[in-house]
Formats: C-alpha cells, structure tokens, sequence
C-alpha cells in the first residue's frame, strides 16, 4: 500500500461545497487538487479527470471492462499524486450522485447504487482513503435541489 | 414541461414524496448512503459534516483535523450562504449565480418550503435520520433541532 492518503470530499451538492472548497485551496494549497477554481494554479494529475469520468459512465461499473477502463487510470493517478504530495486532496459534489438532468428536479434521483462506492471499494485495497461527506436536512436540501436544477 | 415555480416546486415534492424509494435506495436517505460509503472503506474513514454545523467552530476544526490543517480559520460569507437557505431559494434560470444574493440583492423569482410539506419531508426521513443520529454520535433530537 502506498505510504500517502487520498483524502476525497465527495457531496452532497448544496451541502457548503463551494465555501469549503475555497477554505481546502487558501489552506491546503499544494495538495488540494480541485475542484479547480477559476484563477487557482492546482496540481493535477489528472486525477481530478479521472475520478470525474470514472464515475459518471454509464451503468457498465460492475464489469472487468469497465475495472480496466476506469479504474485503472484512476488508480494510476492516485499513486503519482501521493507520490508528489503525499496526502492529496479532492473535493468535487458531483462525485457522489448519479445523474441528474437539467429539467427534472426530484424524479431525476436516481435510486441506484452510485458508482462511486463501487470505485472506492477497489480503490480501498491499494489506497488508504479518507471519505468526507457534507449533508444538509432534507426540508432545505430539496428545494435548494430544485432551485439549481429546475 | 412545466416553467420552473413555487406551483411546480410544490407539485413534484408532492409526487416524490408519495414514494419517494420507487427502486430501491432514496437519494436522500443520507444514512444509507453513508452505510455504503463505509462499506466501501471502511466505517473509521468515513467522516460527515452538516452544513447547518458550518458557523460552528466545531465544523471547522473537524475539517482542519482531517486535512492536516494547522489552524482552522472559519472562511467568510457563511453567514449569507445560510441565510438564502432560510429565505427561500432563487431559481437558478432565472438569477445568475454569482448574484444569489450573496451581495444583498433581492432575488426576483424564489420558492419556498410551505410547513406542511416540510413536515411531511421531515416524517418521510424520520428513521433515517434517526438511523444519521446514531451514525454521527448525536442523539436524534439534536440532529432534530438543525432541521432533520
């Protein structure tokens, strides 16, 4: 196992993401790899990518196809960030939910097991993960959902 | 499709509360959620923080205690981020983002939670919640209090 840590904020969105992600790049500059912000010179990776695309194709994660496809690289990408800056961070809303679409706020949650925990299950045998996750009480959650959304 | 509104907000939170777990898991169901990122890692590295905590100390130390860092500074504009939240929610299509009242200005479309159907997504996530509580080390009438 490699001697670093990913520590990984995954969602929810409309938790506080955008305000804890400006706090990770003012006081975990060098290791804070994203969510990117516009005028932040990050560390990348491409690990960042990686992750993003590994978790948002479609439904085929369970497969050997798509274990080499996506997780490899992601994988790979880990292992180059820990190696540089020893605990990296990543930090993107989007990471835990599964597909929403523009236009249909609350039948577009997806009732499926989400990528990502199937990701990170792999992932946890070669990697020592962190997960951070940030909720809000559902009575806001909703309609703060819908209002991005909609 | 209907023009996003408060009717049309109203009128779906109506619906997806009716069966709100057609397939399976509910999205919101944080508890579950939380049960399955531990079990893809491990429950010691699973960490949460709620965002009605994030004008709290607590908050952020716990998050500096998990980045490694040194001193944990809260970040400013907490105060107005939260306070959209109580006040009603600006629709997106309607209000560029960078102005969501951030900066005091008065959003020309909103939508709000009527209590009634805040009660109901409150009962809808009750042992769930309740199933959070105990996930988090705090009783269910704390988490209760923030909203939950």
């Amino acid at each position: 196992m490699a001697s670093g840590r990913l520590i990984l904020h995954v969602g929810f969105p409309k938790t506080g993401t955008t305000t804890l992600q400006r706090w990770l790049a003012k006081n975990c500059a060098g290791r804070y790899l994203g969510k990117a912000a516009p005028g932040l010179d990050l560390p990348d990776f491409d690990l960042f990518p990686a992750l993003r695309a590994a978790v948002t194709r479609p439904p085929i994660w369970a497969t050997e196809r798509w274990a080499a496809a996506e997780i490899a690289p992601v994988a790979k990408a880990i292992a180059r960030a820990i190696e540089v800056v020893g605990s990296p961070i990543v930090s993107d809303e989007n990471l835990v939910r599964v597909i929403q679409r523009r236009g249909r706020a609350f039948p577009f949650l997806q009732d499926e097991e989400p990528p990502l925990v199937g990701l990170l299950a792999v992932l946890a045998q070669e990697f020592e993960i962190e997960v951070l996750v940030t909720l809000r009480a559902q009575p806001t959650w909703l309609p703060s959902n819908y209002a991005e959304l909609a | 499709m209907a023009a996003p509104s408060q009717q049309d907000f109203e009128r779906r939170l109506t619906e997806f509360l009716i069966d709100p777990t057609p397939t399976g898991v509910s999205y919101c169901d944080w508890a579950s959620r939380i049960v399955h990122l531990r079990g893809a890692v491990g429950p010691e590295h699973v960490h949460c923080l709620l965002l009605e905590e994030m004008s709290t100390p607590e908050y952020w130390q716990t998050a500096a205690a998990l980045f490694g860092v040194q001193t944990a500074t809260p970040p400013k504009r907490i105060a107005n981020a939260l306070a959209v939240a109580e006040d009603g929610w600006a629709l997106r299509d309607l209000i560029p983002r960078a102005a969501n009242n951030l900066d005091g200005v008065a959003p020309r479309t909103t939508i709000v939670m009527p209590d009634e159907l805040r009660e109901r997504v409150r009962s809808t996530y009750r042992a769930s919640n309740a199933r959070l509580a105990g996930l988090l080390g705090k009783s269910f009438d704390e988490l209760s209090s923030l909203g939950y």
